[in-house]
């Protein structure tokens, strides 16, 4: 297990394809365990290319650069295997799987990642007991998890559903692509406490999201804008306030002037 | 018998050979049945047909006798039990419906009344003739809920090598305001060559419900004709068909005879590699039928390979006052779906192996909503495995 302050997310000069388009030129971050690092950027930026890639989604090829997690080779792997190495990706917009039921899918996922980290499996009635625990601190009532994997949700409805699984798999590395859209103020509230418990307990965030309320609640450690194809500049939550008041043009031009 | 029947072959069975199924055919157009000599069978003696069939009561702990089939072998019973099912919806099946008659040695008899409420039976055949032409005729009475189950895969019987040609019929009457539920197993093995015809007449406020897992085959045929004959009665067909070295097909023509009926007929094709499968979906609703309800919905997933899936559904409507809804999709798994499961930690062959069940499940679920059932009478079983035999891996329910 990462200790808080270990270093974790290593990226260098990460460039991403997808398809004929350049989506990202050269990105450069590195997080350590328990930090987080909230992304911020125009639409269009690549934020949801940077966590795609670095889940090893197959429309986005990496084209240059390397990223490494807990210093094995994340772009060498297969998109399970950075799953089972603790990388979490939180989708935008999670699709839906019908006819699957979610606690069988939470559970298959979860004994997964437990077989990975040599850990026993849960059998389906200890599932449901931390499966329901979990929901039920997340607003999610317990009737879902029997429910074929976001099938009818609604958007917030799923976006709960993405931190359910979040909390149950407890990875070393979380990418939370704008899983405030969507979300009710209870809904913010729990993201903010599952961020705040985890965090503690050594996950790193990469948290990407268009609300100035959502990255100060979370207080990330670091703000980096992403703008053409590069980290533009990084800061302190004052450089989230300042893109707030400004605009990510006008925060462009100063870089640029 | 066997001498008698022996007599009969070179008239009759001549006459089906001359009137075989010719090549350009609209019906068969996409998978041509075997020629005819495949399904002309010498017949087998009367006394294999008592063994031939199998039955068991899954799960029923009543402790009363459960529903038994009687069988016919009397010639002049099996001609009168023959001619009581009506001619085929399509004038081009009519030569397979000639090959089964005259290569039918006797028939199974269901007769299912009040005293076989909520009951279920479980039909296998097991003929060791290399040519088996089944009749099994079941007759539901007015306002009675029964469950049939019929299985194909009850193994090869002993001596008999692994290829065999199966021309099968089964004669359904639904009385009024009956409930049949219908799951239908035929999981055949790859070199047989198969045509299931299942005729079914549904009378008024009956409900008719069949579902079918079908995979393997050289050449396998599932043919359906259901008419709903009085007013009010419902039909449902779900199927769920598996290929991937198989020549497979579906027919499905639901003939809407009455006002206020309903029909609804959706079936998933999953083929991989070489597989061929068709699917002709026809429903028709006659110009003096008012107020019915059709849904017609087909499905063709490539799980791997190149295979042909071809999709036909075919309304014909002749009446104003129709609500119908009709539409065929085609497209491999979803990726996005696939790399979500991928981004969970899940191995891919058994990513596939979930979302393959998921959307069989779903579609199962949405005619008969009732686990403990479908898993008792071994649906559940057998469409896991032959998910398993299908994607390589076998999905975990629970």
């Amino acid at each position: 297990m990462t200790k808080q302050g270990d270093k974790l997310l290593e990226i260098r000069n990460l460039a991403v394809q997808a398809g004929d388009q350049r989506v990202l030129e050269s990105v450069s971050i590195d997080i350590d365990a328990g930090e987080v690092v909230a992304i911020m950027g125009a639409n269009g930026s690549g934020k949801s290319t940077l966590g795609f890639a670095l889940a090893g989604h197959p429309r986005y090829e990496v084209v240059g650069g390397e990223a490494s997690l807990a210093g094995v080779d994340l772009l060498a792997m297969e998109p399970q295997d950075r799953a089972r190495a603790g990388l979490f990706l939180s989708f935008q917009s999670p699709p839906d799987l019908p006819g699957v039921r979610n606690n069988l899918f939470m559970r298959t996922s979860l004994n997964a990642v437990l077989e990975a980290r040599n850990e026993e499996p849960v059998d389906a009635f200890d599932f449901l007991e931390r499966a329901k625990g979990i929901a039920g601190s997340i607003d999610l009532p317990a009737a879902f998890l029997n429910r074929p994997v976001n099938e009818g949700f609604s958007g917030g409805e799923r976006k709960r559903n993405e931190l359910l699984q979040l909390a149950m798999l407890a990875p070393k590395l979380a990418v939370l692509d704008e899983v405030d859209s969507g979300m009710d103020v209870d809904g913010l509230r729990a993201i903010v406490e599952t961020i705040n418990r985890m965090r503690a307990q050594g996950t790193a965030f990469l948290l990407i999201s268009h609300s100035l309320a959502m990255v100060e609640a979370v207080n990330p450690d670091r703000v980096a804008e992403l703008d053409g194809g590069r980290i533009a500049r990084t800061g302190s939550l004052d450089l989230a306030r300042e893109i707030a008041r400004t605009g990510f043009s006008r925060a462009r031009e100063s870089v640029e002037g | 018998m066997q001498s008698e029947a022996a007599n009969r072959e070179p008239a009759v069975l001549q006459e089906v050979r001359d009137r075989w199924i010719p090549r350009q055919t609209e019906l068969f157009r996409h998978l041509r049945p075997p020629e005819a000599d495949t399904w002309l069978a010498r017949p087998a003696s009367s006394s294999d047909e008592a063994s031939a069939w199998i039955t068991d009561t899954p799960g029923d702990d009543a402790g009363q006798p459960g529903p038994r089939l009687a069988i016919e072998t009397d010639r002049e019973k099996l001609a009168t039990a023959l001619a009581k099912v009506p001619a085929s919806l399509r004038d081009e099946y009519t030569p397979l419906a000639e090959a089964h008659a005259a290569s039918c040695v006797g028939f199974a008899n269901l007769r299912i009344g009040a005293e076989d409420e909520g009951r279920v039976i479980r039909i296998r055949r097991r003929s060791d003739a290399m040519r088996d032409a089944p009749l099994l005729l079941v007759e539901i009475a007015p306002g009675t809920r029964f469950t049939l189950v019929e299985d194909a895969d009850a193994g090869t019987a002993p001596g008999i090598a692994a290829a065999m040609t199966r021309n099968a019929l089964a004669f359904i009457r639904v009385g009024a305001g009956a409930h049949l539920r219908h799951l239908r197993i035929r999981r055949e093995p790859p070199a047989n060559a198969i045509a299931n015809r299942t005729v079914v007449e549904v009378d008024g406020d009956g409900r008719y419900e069949q579902i079918t897992i079908a995979s393997g085959g050289d050449y396998h045929l599932e043919r359906s004709e259901i008419d709903l004959l009085g007013k009010g009665a419902h039909a449902e067909s779900v199927a769920v068909l598996l290929a991937a070295a198989d020549r497979l097909e579906q027919q499905i023509e639901v003939r809407h005879s009455a006002p206020a009926t309903r029909s609804r007929v959706e079936t998933l094709v999953l083929a991989a590699d070489a597989a061929r499968v068709v699917v002709n979906s026809r429903t028709m609703l006659p110009r003096e039928v008012s107020g019915a309800i059709v849904d017609q919905s087909l499905h063709g997933v490539p799980t791997a390979g190149q295979p042909k899936i071809i999709l036909r559904p075919h309304l014909e409507i002749l009446h104003d006052q129709v609500e119908a809804r009709h539409g065929a999709t085609w497209g491999a798994l979803s990726e996005d779906a696939l790399f979500y499961a991928s981004q969970r930690g899940i191995d891919p062959d058994e990513a596939r192996a979930l979302i393959v069940d998921g959307m069989a499940s779903a579609l199962v679920d949405s005619c008969v909503d009732d686990p403990e059932l479908l898993e008792r009478t071994g649906l559940t079983p057998a469409l896991l495995e032959a998910i398993a035999g299908h994607v390589g891996r076998k999905p975990e329910r629970e």
